[in-house]
C-alpha cells in the first residue's frame, strides 16, 4: 500500500496545506504591522522633536557653535538656502548622505521621511521639513482674530509665512532631523528570525501531531479491512468486530449487515442448489438402477415393459423438475421477462378454473368460481395462470373427493384479491411457516411420488412477489387451507368495477 | 443373508429391494429414519442401505444411532452429495462404505458382497468346506469341480451354513438371514428348503452335509 495515496497522507497534507497558509498570511500580518508601527512611532518621535527644536530660535547658533546637546544617536541638521546652493549646519551631519531633492521639495513645503543607510552602514530615519521656530508670546505676529488667510501680518522686517507664523531668520531654512534604526531593525530582525522558526516548528509539530491523530482515528478501519479481508464467500459467518457509537461504528454495522443478508443469500441458494442437485438425482438414481436391474439377465417382456414404463414416468418426472426450476429462475430474473397486460383478474381466473374443470371432476371434488367484480390488473397473464392453476392443483391434490375447491375474485382498497379454498385435509401449524420454501414438502405423505416436486408454490409466491402482490395462507387440520393471493388495482377502475354487479 | 433398504424414495427402494431379491438376499424396507432405525434395532440384518436425506431422521444420525447401540451390521450410505465433506460426516458416522446416486445396479451389489463378505469369518469370496465349493461372485455351488444348480433361496441357505461352518444353526437364524419380514414363521418352509438342499448336494449313501442336530436345529458337518 502506497503511504502517500492513503487518506492519512492526503488529510494531513490537505491539513498542513490550509495551516501553512493561515501561518504564513498570519506571521506576514504581524510582521508588517509590527514594523509599520515600531517605524511609525520612530516617525512620530521626529516629529515631536521637530517641534520641540522649533520652539529655540537660536538651535542653529548653537550647533554652529557646538554647543547643541542632543538625544544618543541624534543627528540635527540646517540646510539654508543661499544664492550659491545650501548653507549647512549640522552636529555631524555627513554632506552627501542625504539626496538633495529631498530637501529641495521640503523647502517647496512637502515635508518627507527618509531612510538612509550612512557609509558606516549604520540606519538613519529622516525627518526634512521647512524649519519654523515659534515666536516668543506676546509677538506682534500672532495672527488676531478674524484674520484673513494668507494676510500678511506683523511689524516690518519680518517675514511672515503663510500660516501666520514668524520665521527665524529672512534665509528659508530646512531642517533634517534623523534618529538611528537600529533598536527598531534589532526588534524587526528578531522578530523575522523568531517568525522564520516559529513558522515551520509548528507547520512540523502539526504534521507529526496530524498524523497521529489521523493514524488513531483510523486505526478501526485498518483493523476492519483485515477483518473483511479474511471474510470469503465460502465462510460469511465471520463479522468485523468494531463496537462504537462513531461514524466507523456504524460503517462496521453498516457490513455487518450486509454480511448478514449475504450469507443468508448464499446459505439460500446452496440449500437449493443442494435440493435441487438432490431433486434431480432422485429420478436418475431409479432410471440407472432400473436400467441396470433390467440388463443384468434375460428377462420376460413383461420385466422389461415394467422397467421401461418405471424408467420414463421417472424421465417425465424430472422433465417437470427442468420445466420448474427454468420457471423458479425466470420468476427469480424479475420483471425484466414479464410480458405485462392490462386485464381483468376476475375473467383470467374464471378462464383458468374453468381448464382445470377436468382435473376437479376426475378427483371427484367441486370446483366453484364467483368473481362477480371486474379487479383490473397489469400482469404477465401466462405467469399469474400458472399460479391460480397451480394453487387450484394443490387444492385438488390435498382434498379428498366429494370435497369442494372455491376460488373467489374480489376487490379491496387498491388490491385485486384472489383467494383459493379448499375443503382438504389442512397443513400442519408447524409447516405452515415454511410451506412456500423450495422443496420443503409437508410430510411423508406428500413426497415426490405423490407428484409433488416441493417447488409449485415456491414458484407462486416467487411470481406473485415479482408482481408487487403477496401470497399468503391460513389452515386449520382436516378443516381445509385457503391461498390469497393480494395483487395491486391498476388505473383506478376499482370504482366502476364495485359497481358493476348493480348494473349488471 | 438378509439387508435392510432405508430410503425415502419409495421408487428407488422397490428397484433396490426386487434387484437384491433376485441376487438371493432377502430385503426388507423402511421409507423413514425412524421406521428404519426401528427395524434395525429390532432385526439381525447382515446389512443396512442406508439414505442420507430422509424424513424424519437423516442417515447419519439413524448410523450414529446404531453404532452407539453397539449393532454391528455393516452399513452401506446412499448419498445425492458428492461433497468430500458430506462423505466424511457418513463414515465418521460409523458407515462401512458409501454410494453415491445414481448408481449402476451391479455396483450397489459388489459393495453388498464386499460388506457382507467382511462381515464373514472367511473374507475370501470363495467359501470351501470338504467337497464343496461356493463362490459367491458367480453366486456357484461346486462339489468336487461339478456345478449344481440352485434356486436364489436355496443358494442364500446354502451359503449362510456355508459362512458359518462350525455353528449349531437354528430355523429362526436361518429364516431371519434368508427371508424378510414377509415370510410366515409358523410354516415349515426352512425344513422344506433344508430337504432340497440335501436332495442336491449330498453323494447318495454317504452322511447328509447338513446335520440335523436334534431339537436344536441344523449344523454343517465337520469335514
Amino acid at each position: 500500500m502506497s503511504f502517500l495515496r492513503s487518506i492519512r497522507a492526503r488529510f494531513t497534507a490537505w491539513y498542513l496545506l490550509v495551516l501553512a497558509v493561515l501561518l504564513i498570511l498570519m506571521a506576514g500580518g504581524l510582521y508588517l504591522f509590527v514594523g509599520r508601527t515600531l517605524y511609525g512611532s520612530v516617525d512620530d518621535g521626529l516629529i515631536h522633536r521637530a517641534g520641540q527644536l522649533a520652539s529655540f530660535r537660536d538651535v542653529p547658533t548653537l550647533i554652529a557653535e557646538g554647543r547643541f546637546e542632543g538625544a544618543v544617536g541624534e543627528v540635527v541638521g540646517f540646510y539654508v538656502q543661499t544664492e550659491a546652493g545650501y548653507r549647512i549646519t549640522s552636529t555631524h551631519l555627513v554632506e552627501n548622505a542625504l539626496d538633495m531633492t529631498w530637501v529641495d521639495a521640503a523647502f517647496e513645503g512637502e515635508p518627507s521621511f527618509v531612510t538612509v543607510t550612512t557609509q558606516e552602514g549604520q540606519s538613519l530615519r529622516f525627518y526634512i521639513t521647512r524649519f519654523r521656530p515659534a515666536l516668543p508670546a506676546g509677538s506682534p505676529a500672532t495672527r488676531p482674530e478674524g484674520a484673513q488667510e494668507g494676510t500678511r501680518l506683523g511689524p516690518p522686517g519680518v517675514a511672515v509665512s503663510e500660516t501666520g507664523e514668524a520665521l527665524p531668520s529672512p534665509e528659508p531654512t530646512v531642517l533634517a532631523i534623523a534618529q538611528p534604526l537600529d533598536r527598531v531593525m534589532a526588534a524587526m530582525s528578531t522578530l523575522r528570525g523568531t517568525l522564520l522558526i516559529a513558522v515551520p516548528l509548528t507547520l512540523l509539530l502539526s504534521a507529526g501531531g496530524g498524523l497521529f491523530l489521523v493514524r488513531r482515528a483510523l486505526r478501526p478501519i485498518d483493523r476492519m479491512v483485515a477483518a473483511t479481508r479474511e471474510i470469503e464467500e465460502t465462510d460469511l459467518s465471520r463479522r468485523v468486530a468494531i463496537r462504537s457509537d462513531d461514524e466507523l461504528g456504524r460503517l462496521a454495522r453498516t457490513l455487518n449487515a450486509m454480511l448478514d443478508r449475504l450469507e443468508r443469500a448464499f446459505r439460500r441458494q446452496r440449500q437449493f442448489t443442494d435440493d435441487a442437485s438432490h431433486e434431480l438425482r432422485s429420478p436418475l438414481s431409479v432410471i440407472e438402477a432400473e436400467a441396470t436391474l433390467a440388463l443384468r439377465r434375460e428377462r420376460s417382456a413383461e420385466d422389461y415393459r415394467g422397467a421401461i414404463a418405471t424408467i420414463a414416468e421417472e424421465a417425465s418426472s424430472m422433465n417437470r423438475l427442468i420445466d420448474q426450476l427454468l420457471t423458479l429462475a425466470r420468476s427469480d430474473a424479475g420483471e425484466e421477462s414479464m410480458e405485462i397486460e392490462r386485464l381483468d383478474l376476475s375473467e383470467l381466473a374464471s378462464e383458468t378454473v374453468a381448464a382445470m374443470e377436468p382435473v376437479a371432476e376426475e378427483a371427484g371434488v367441486t370446483l366453484a368460481f364467483d368473481g362477480a367484480a371486474s379487479a383490473p390488473v397489469e400482469v404477465d397473464p401466462l405467469r399469474i395462470r400458472r399460479v391460480i392453476a397451480n394453487l387450484v392443483e394443490n387444492a385438488i391434490r390435498y382434498t379428498p373427493s366429494r370435497g369442494q375447491v372455491g376460488v373467489e375474485v374480489h376487490t379491496e382498497g387498491h388490491e385485486a384479491i384472489l383467494s383459493v379454498t379448499d375443503t382438504g385435509m389442512g397443513i400442519p401449524a408447524k409447516d405452515l411457516p415454511h410451506i412456500f420454501e423450495r422443496f420443503y414438502r409437508v410430510g411423508k405423505a406428500r413426497s415426490r411420488s405423490e407428484g409433488g416436486s416441493g417447488l409449485g408454490l415456491a414458484i407462486c409466491e416467487s411470481i406473485v412477489e415479482t408482481h408487487h402482490g403477496t401470497l399468503s395462507v391460513t389452515s386449520q387440520i382436516d378443516v381445509g387451507s385457503q391461498f390469497i393471493v393480494r395483487l395491486p388495482l391498476r388505473g383506478g377502475t376499482a370504482d366502476r368495477a364495485a359497481n358493476r354487479p348493480t348494473e349488471g | 443373508m438378509r439387508i435392510l433398504v432405508v430410503d425415502d424414495d419409495v421408487r428407488l427402494c422397490s428397484v433396490i429391494s426386487r434387484g437384491l431379491t433376485e441376487e438371493g438376499y432377502a430385503v426388507d424396507v423402511a421409507h423413514d429414519g425412524e421406521e428404519g432405525q426401528y427395524l434395525a434395532e429390532t432385526h439381525a440384518y447382515d446389512l443396512i442401505v442406508l439414505d442420507i436425506m430422509m424424513p424424519k431422521a437423516d442417515g447419519v444420525t439413524v448410523c450414529r444411532n446404531l453404532r452407539a447401540e453397539q449393532s454391528e451390521a455393516p452399513i452401506l450410505m446412499l448419498t445425492a452429495k458428492d461433497a468430500v465433506a458430506d462423505r466424511v460426516v457418513g463414515l465418521d458416522a460409523g458407515a462401512d462404505d458409501y454410494l453415491v446416486k445414481p448408481f449402476a445396479f451391479e455396483e450397489l451389489v459388489a459393495r453388498v458382497r464386499a460388506l457382507t463378505r467382511r462381515q464373514a469369518p472367511s473374507r475370501s469370496a470363495v467359501l470351501v468346506s470338504g467337497n464343496l465349493e461356493l463362490d459367491t461372485v458367480a453366486r456357484r455351488l461346486r462339489r468336487d469341480g461339478e456345478e449344481i444348480e440352485l434356486t436364489a433361496k436355496e443358494y442364500a441357505v446354502i451359503e449362510y451354513f456355508l459362512r458359518n461352518p462350525t455353528a449349531l444353526i437354528t430355523r429362526g437364524m436361518i429364516e431371519e438371514h434368508a427371508w424378510n419380514n414377509d415370510f410366515d414363521s409358523v410354516s415349515n418352509l426352512v425344513d422344506v428348503y433344508i430337504r432340497k438342499l440335501r436332495a442336491k448336494i449330498d453323494i447318495p449313501d454317504e452322511p447328509s452335509v447338513i446335520e440335523t442336530v436334534r431339537g436344536a436345529g441344523y449344523r454343517l458337518r465337520a469335514v
